[in-house]
C-alpha cells in the first residue's frame, strides 16, 4: 500500500471525528470486532512532526464503538492543550474529557484498552 | 467471468492489538489493514455474528445482485427490518457497502465490499482466541 504524506489530512471515525493535521503519515490503522460483531475497537495512528501539540510525534485515536446503537462508548486521543484524554461521554456530551495520566503513545493505548472490558462490563 | 477474490476473517486479541500497534508506532512501520481481512477478537464473537440469514444475504448479493434492501428482503422472504438490520451489521464490519441511489426515493443498494466469493476463517492459534471473556 502507498502511504503518501498529506499537507492536510481528515479523517473520519463513522463520521464522529474529523481532524486536521500537517504532514501526517498514516502508520497504523486497525479494527477488532467482538461480543458478536456489537462492538469494535480501532486504533489509528498517524506520524506528525514533533511539536508543543505532538511531543512524541504521535497522533493517536482508539474509539470503543457500540455498532449496534451507533454511539461510540469511549475515545481516547491527543491533542493541545490537552495532551491524552479520554472522552467518556460521547453520546451526549463531545466536550467531556477526562485526563489521562500516561507519559506517552504506548502507556496511551495501554491505559485505553484496560479501560475496554470496564466499560462494555455488563454485556460480557 | 470476472475474476474472485477472497475476505480473510482473522482472530486477534485486545491484547495482541494494542501490542501490534505500539510496535508499529515505535518502529514507525505501516500497518494499514487490508480490505480483504476482517478482525474478529474469537471465533464465538464470529460464530454468534454470521448467522445462517446473513450468510443467506451475502449469498444472495453475490448471486442477483439486488438492486434495493426491498428487493433483497423479498428474494429472502424475510420482513424488511430484519433484513436491513441484518445488512447494517455487515456493512459495519465490513463485509458489505449500502451505496445511496442519488435518484428516487433514497434507495440504499446492498453490494459485496469488493468482489469475493469465499470466506476464509483463520484457524484461532491461541485458546484465547476462542472467546471474549478469556480475551479480556
Amino acid at each position: 500500500m502507498k502511504l503518501i504524506k498529506k499537507r492536510i489530512l481528515t479523517y473520519d471515525i463513522h463520521s464522529y471525528k474529523v481532524c486536521f493535521v500537517a504532514d501526517a503519515k498514516l502508520i497504523y490503522d486497525q479494527q477488532i470486532h467482538f461480543l458478536e460483531g456489537r462492538y469494535e475497537v480501532r486504533l489509528t495512528a498517524y506520524e506528525v512532526p514533533k511539536s508543543k501539540k505532538f511531543p512524541d510525534g504521535v497522533k493517536l485515536s482508539c474509539v470503543l464503538l457500540d455498532l449496534l446503537q451507533k454511539i461510540p462508548r469511549l475515545l481516547l486521543d491527543n491533542h493541545e492543550p490537552y495532551g491524552y484524554h479520554l472522552h467518556t461521554k460521547m453520546q451526549h456530551d463531545k466536550a467531556h474529557r477526562v485526563s489521562v495520566d500516561v507519559r506517552d503513545f504506548e502507556e496511551a493505548i495501554e491505559y485505553f484498552m484496560g479501560h475496554v472490558p470496564r466499560v462494555i462490563k455488563d454485556e460480557i | 467471468m470476472k475474476s474472485k477474490k477472497e475476505i480473510i476473517v482473522v482472530f486477534k486479541s485486545l491484547d495482541d492489538l494494542s501490542k501490534e500497534a505500539i510496535k508499529a508506532i515505535k518502529t514507525r512501520t505501516a500497518k494499514v489493514q487490508p480490505e480483504n481481512i476482517i478482525y474478529f477478537d474469537s471465533w464465538t464473537s464470529f460464530r454468534g455474528f454470521m448467522s445462517l440469514q446473513k450468510l443467506e444475504i451475502l449469498a444472495m448479493i453475490s448471486s442477483v445482485e439486488p438492486n434495493s434492501i426491498y428487493e433483497l428482503m423479498r428474494l429472502l422472504d424475510r420482513s424488511l427490518s430484519a433484513v436491513q438490520k441484518d445488512c447494517e451489521a455487515l456493512e459495519q464490519v465490513g463485509f458489505i457497502t449500502l451505496v445511496k441511489k442519488k435518484t428516487g426515493r433514497g434507495q440504499v443498494v446492498p453490494r459485496l465490499k469488493f468482489n469475493y466469493d469465499k470466506i476464509v476463517v483463520k484457524l484461532p492459534e491461541h485458546p484465547y482466541e476462542l472467546s471474549f471473556k478469556a480475551a479480556a
